[in-house]
C-alpha cells in the first residue's frame, strides 16, 4: 500500500473524464514506445477489444495515478496491460497504484528478464509475459485471462 | 455546439447557476439601476467564460490518451476514414483513395468537415459550408464511380470532433488526414494530422498535397513519401 494514497473509495468513486467512448471489454496498454504499444493495441482491436494507450509517466509529465483523481481509463477497464519497463523505480510506483487502488483489475505485467525481490512481490497477483512480448501473445493472453473479445471482433490479432 | 462540462451532475449544475444568475440580472434590473444589471450580467458572462475555459483545459489535460474501439468484421476488413476538405477532389487524394480501396476487403469512408468559422457557428450560418462541403463529397464520389467501396460523410462540428465522431461511428482502422502545408483561408488545419495521432490508437497518416504536384507524407521516410 502506498502512502501516498488517498482515502477514497477508488471502486465507486466517479472519475472526471470518462474516458472510454466505447463498450467493453476495454484494454488499458500502458507502453512507453509509441510504436509497439500501437501494434499490441491493433492486435487487440482485431481481436474485438476497446483499447487505450498510455505512453505512462515520460509521455504526460505526472501520473494521474499518483494524483487524488486517480486514473479514469484504468477506473474503467477490464484490463491493463503494464509493458513500462519495471526496472525503473517510477514504473514499479504506477504498479504499486494500480495494485492498491483497483485490486480487482487483471494486469498483464512484461517483465524484465532479470528481476530483484521486490519486483517479484510486486508481480505477485499479475499476469506475466516476459519482455519484449509480441502482440500475438498480448492478445492470447488476454484473450485467457478476460475471455474473447466482442462478437464483432476477430480472434485472428 | 459541444458543452464544456463531461458529467450530467455538472450540467445540472450549470443549468442551476444559469438560473441564479439570470435571477441576478432580473434582481439587479429590478432594482432600478439599469448600470448594475450590465454589470452583474457582465459578470455572470465573464465568470461563465472562465469556467468553460478551465472545463476545456482540464479536458485537453485529462485526455492524453489515445484510444480506439474493437475492430468491426472480419480481420481482413479495413476501414479507412479519409478526412479532406478542399482537397477531396485533388487528383492526388482522388488517386489515393483508389489506391486505398483496390486492397480487397478495404472499405474508404471520406469525411469532409465543413470548415465553419466561430462567427458563423455563433449565428447559425452553418448551411452555406454545409452545402460545399455536400458538393465537395458528392464530387468525389461521382469520380470514384460506384463500384468502389467508398462512401462519403460531412459534418457540422470541429474537424477533430467530427474525426472522433467518425471514428465512433465507422470503428475505423486508420486514418488518412489530407492537408495543404500551410493551412489556406478554406481548408484544413496541417496540426489537425499530429491531433488526431495523438487521439487515436490506430495508424494515423498525413498526406500533404500541393496543387500540381505530388502528394507526400511528411512523417514518413523521405524513401517511401511520395505517393504517385
Amino acid at each position: 500500500m502506498s502512502s501516498g494514497s488517498p482515502a477514497v473509495d477508488v471502486e465507486t468513486a466517479e472519475l472526471r473524464p470518462q474516458p472510454w467512448r466505447w463498450g467493453h471489454p476495454r484494454v488499458l496498454v500502458e507502453h512507453p514506445d509509441e510504436a509497439a504499444g500501437l501494434a499490441i493495441a491493433s492486435g487487440l482491436r482485431f481481436a474485438g477489444y476497446a483499447v487505450s494507450i498510455c505512453p505512462g509517466p515520460a509521455g504526460h509529465g505526472q501520473c494521474a495515478l499518483l494524483g487524488p483523481e486517480g486514473c479514469a481509463p484504468a477506473h474503467d477497464a477490464d484490463l491493463v496491460v503494464c509493458g513500462l519497463g519495471y526496472e525503473r523505480e517510477t514504473a514499479r510506483e504506477i504498479l504499486r497504484e494500480l495494485h492498491t487502488r483497483y485490486p480487482k483489475l487483471p494486469l498483464l505485467v512484461e517483465t524484465p528478464p532479470d528481476m530483484d525481490d521486490e519486483l517479484r512481490e510486486l508481480l505477485d497477483g499479475c499476469a506475466q509475459l516476459p519482455a519484449p512480448a509480441t502482440p500475438e501473445q498480448v492478445v492470447a493472453s488476454v484473450q485467457s485471462l478476460i475471455g474473447q473479445g466482442a462478437e464483432e471482433g476477430t480472434s485472428g490479432a | 455546439v459541444r458543452s464544456p462540462s463531461d458529467r450530467e451532475g455538472e450540467a445540472f449544475r450549470l443549468v442551476l447557476l444559469v438560473i441564479v444568475a439570470l435571477g441576478l440580472v432580473v434582481l439587479a434590473a429590478d432594482l432600478g439601476s439599469t448600470l448594475l444589471a450590465v454589470a452583474v450580467l457582465a459578470a455572470v458572462l465573464v465568470a461563465f467564460a472562465l469556467r468553460a475555459t478551465q472545463l476545456r483545459r482540464r479536458r485537453h489535460q485529462a485526455l492524453p490518451l489515445k484510444s480506439a474501439p474493437p475492430h468491426v468484421g472480419p480481420a481482413s476488413a479495413r476501414r479507412v476514414l479519409l478526412v479532406a476538405n478542399d482537397l477531396l477532389n485533388d487528383d492526388a487524394v482522388i488517386g489515393e483513395v483508389e489506391r486505398m480501396v483496390f486492397v480487397t476487403g478495404t472499405r474508404v469512408i471520406l469525411l469532409a468537415p465543413a470548415l465553419i468559422s466561430p462567427a458563423a457557428r455563433l449565428t447559425g450560418a452553418t448551411d452555406a459550408p454545409l452545402e460545399e462541403a455536400r458538393a465537395r463529397v458528392v464530387e468525389a464520389l461521382v469520380r470514384l464511380g460506384r463500384d468502389l467501396d467508398v462512401e462519403g460523410e460531412i459534418s457540422d462540428s470541429e474537424p477533430l470532433e467530427a474525426v472522433e465522431d467518425a471514428v465512433a461511428t465507422f470503428a475505423v482502422d486508420e486514418i488518412v488526414v489530407c492537408t495543404r502545408r500551410e493551412q489556406p483561408p478554406s481548408g484544413l488545419e496541417p496540426r489537425l494530422a499530429g491531433l488526431v495521432r495523438e487521439r487515436f490508437a490506430v495508424p494515423v497518416r498525413h498526406l500533404v498535397v500541393e496543387p500540381g504536384s505530388e502528394a507526400r507524407e511528411p512523417d514518413k521516410g523521405a524513401a517511401d513519401a511520395v505517393l504517385r
